[in-house]
């Protein structure tokens, strides 16, 4: 183990090299760019493949086919650039191709702006793309965790043979701080048991394509739509923090989970019983950690870098609205600590007000 | 040709009859066979009627979404640089959607091979107008025929690449068994190309739509070399 010193998008490139990732394809956009910046050079050091594609159109075809020929293949965007990888993401999952995606989040609708965001939580968890699919969404909350799950993220994929997107954000991806980098992991893309490797005249070739052409589509609905089961059941994941007898119990993942933390340690100063649930997993959306709720919670309340409150909705269904749900949305602003604390006392004292906006 | 169809081609192939696609997927199986590099290739689909290549040729194939086939090939290049790397693409793909990734992999020289079947329409969605239909020519969404002034101009890959610096591009077709014995060069010649790492390659073929065009077999053979050739010559253009 090594420790380094690195900002959050250098961890989440390097963890991916360790983690067996030997080609890269990207373009360049703000807060991301460093990803492509480091793996320009360290592609090279591990002798791995780096191309800077002509767009993120072209970056997220040649992670499918690098994929397809068995590497450990990783491609990065954020904003719009991630909207543009969308239909290449959605042949990935149809293809069954277990490649890499990591959005460093940035806010606004169209082209933005390049500060940190999580509006774009729907597009991450709900699909994206066209078709009946969710990508397995992992969301760090500090440099080191962008390290150890892009380092994760490949051994995860293959288990499945579906994506893994990490959604970051601008502020995680910016920031420096220290980390442990794990030993690297050795791969070899000739044992890959999917992958392209020419076939000699007189053997069974494969073919590496969308869902629909070589195989019974009804056999390959039963064989998907089992996988995508099992997957909500097996890899749900969070973190809870003073959440047993909290009264009010924040919801947060990435950038906003570190205020709500802060949150809760100030709220429990001052006496009120505050508690933090962070997914770790956005889909599959910890509903476990719901169902596990005391019944004296008086209010859950998500924290989002929204308008809308994106996260709401999964928080209803995840509590079948056995408390009030919430939001605080701070749209392109990181919230303040006390600002957190002030809501929960509104929560407390019956002031909140659950709002729709859809 | 030869008399028999190679190994390769393990069965019946799916296109219309008529179609060229199949005459030029018996070609390059032929070839890939004579040089002994099935094993060696791996292919990249575009999607349309192409694709069905797939079908009744033995060989890997990845299957992009339409028209990526120039970035997918960049990749596979680096990932298995030692492989022989093609697409059988359509027009439509490789000139239209496609074009940027087309066009990108050329300019870059990557050692891949494309081979672009043209058929001056988009077959497989029933004969619309792509940027290769011809001035005149009708098609499901140009009903009173091409024009320049309300469509814009033919594409022609050979004015658009001919000062590029790329290793070969070459333009033949299938109307007969001379040009087909110079379309099977040519397919050679480009996997040579790659094989010796001169870089990029593109040999297009004109290829018969009778279905698409509303003739018969015959008389779409007649349309490419009354029609389609004059306008579009045939020939090598880069050989370097």
């Amino acid at each position: 183990m090594e420790t380094m010193l690195l900002k959050g998008n250098e961890a989440l490139a390097e963890g991916a090299v360790r983690g067996g990732c030997r080609f890269y394809a990207g373009y360049p956009i703000t807060p991301q760019s460093e990803i492509l910046e480091y793996m320009s050079w360290r592609q090279n050091e591990v002798g791995g493949s780096f191309i800077q594609g002509e767009s993120e159109i072209a970056s997220v075809n040649m992670v499918f086919a690098a994929t397809a020929l068995g590497a450990r293949a990783l491609t990065s965007s954020s904003g719009p650039g991630f909207s543009l990888k969308q239909e290449g993401i959605a042949y990935w999952v149809s293809a069954g191709m277990p490649a890499v995606v990591a959005c460093v989040s940035r806010y606004g609708i169209g082209d933005g702006f390049i500060g940190p965001g999580q509006d774009n939580y729907w597009q991450a968890v709900k699909g994206g793309g066209n078709g009946d699919y969710h990508l397995l969404v992992l969301a760090p909350n500090s440099v080191q965790e962008n390290m150890d799950m892009a380092y994760e993220s490949f051994e995860l994929a293959e288990k499945y043979m579906h994506p893994v997107l990490i959604l970051s954000d601008a502020t995680i991806g910016q920031m420096l701080e220290p980390c442990t980098a794990p030993p690297m992991k050795e791969y070899d893309k000739d044992k890959a048991p999917w992958a392209l490797k020419g076939t000699p005249i007189g053997q069974k070739n494969k073919v590496i394509t969308d869902m629909t052409y070589n195989q019974d589509i009804d056999e390959w609905n039963r064989d998907y739509i089992r996988k995508m089961r099992l997957i909500m059941e097996t890899e749900q994941r969070w973190e809870e923090i003073s959440v047993p007898d909290a009264d009010v119990v924040f919801v947060a993942y990435g950038i906003s989970s570190r205020i709500a933390e802060g949150a809760v340690r100030l709220g429990r100063e001052r006496g009120l019983k505050l508690g933090l649930i962070r997914p770790i997993t956005l889909w599959p959306f910890p509903r476990k950690a719901f169902a596990r709720l005391s019944d004296s919670v008086k209010g859950l309340v998500t924290v989002e870098l929204n308008m809308m409150g994106q996260m709401r909705e999964d928080v209803i269904l995840a509590s079948h609205w056995r408390c009030p749900a919430y939001s605080v949305t701070t749209a392109q602003r990181i919230p303040e600590v006390e600002q957190l604390v002030c809501f929960a006392e509104s929560v407390l004292n019956g002031s909140a007000v659950e709002e729709e906006v859809f | 040709m030869a008399k028999s169809a190679p190994s390769i081609m393990k069965c019946e192939n799916m296109f219309c009859a008529g179609c060229g696609h199949s005459l030029f997927d018996r070609l390059l199986g032929e070839v890939l066979t004579e040089m002994d590099i099935v094993g060696e290739s791996i292919s990249c689909s575009d999607i349309g009627c192409n694709h069905m290549y797939q079908y009744s040729m033995a060989v890997d194939t990845v299957v992009p979404p339409h028209g990526k086939m120039g970035a997918a090939m960049a990749a596979m290049k680096k990932v298995r640089p030692d492989k022989y790397i093609f697409s059988i693409a359509g027009d439509g793909g490789a000139y239209a959607i496609g074009l940027g990734e087309t066009l990108s992999a050329a300019t870059r020289n990557d050692n891949v091979t494309f081979f672009v079947m043209n058929n001056t329409v988009y077959a497989m969605t029933g004969g619309q107008m792509a940027p290769t239909t011809m001035p005149g020519q009708y098609s499901s969404s140009s009903i009173k025929g091409r024009t320049a002034e309300e469509h814009g101009r033919t594409f022609d890959v050979v004015k658009l690449m001919q000062n590029l610096e790329i290793a070969y591009l070459a333009r033949c077709t299938v109307t007969n068994a001379a040009e087909m014995a110079k379309t099977k060069r040519c397919i050679k010649k480009a996997l040579e190309k790659q094989r010796d790492g001169k870089g990029f390659s593109l040999v297009e073929v004109l290829v018969p739509c009778p279905t698409n065009w509303g003739l018969t077999p015959p008389e779409a053979m007649r349309h490419i070399e009354n029609d389609l050739v004059p306008y579009l010559p045939l020939g090598e253009y880069i050989d370097r």
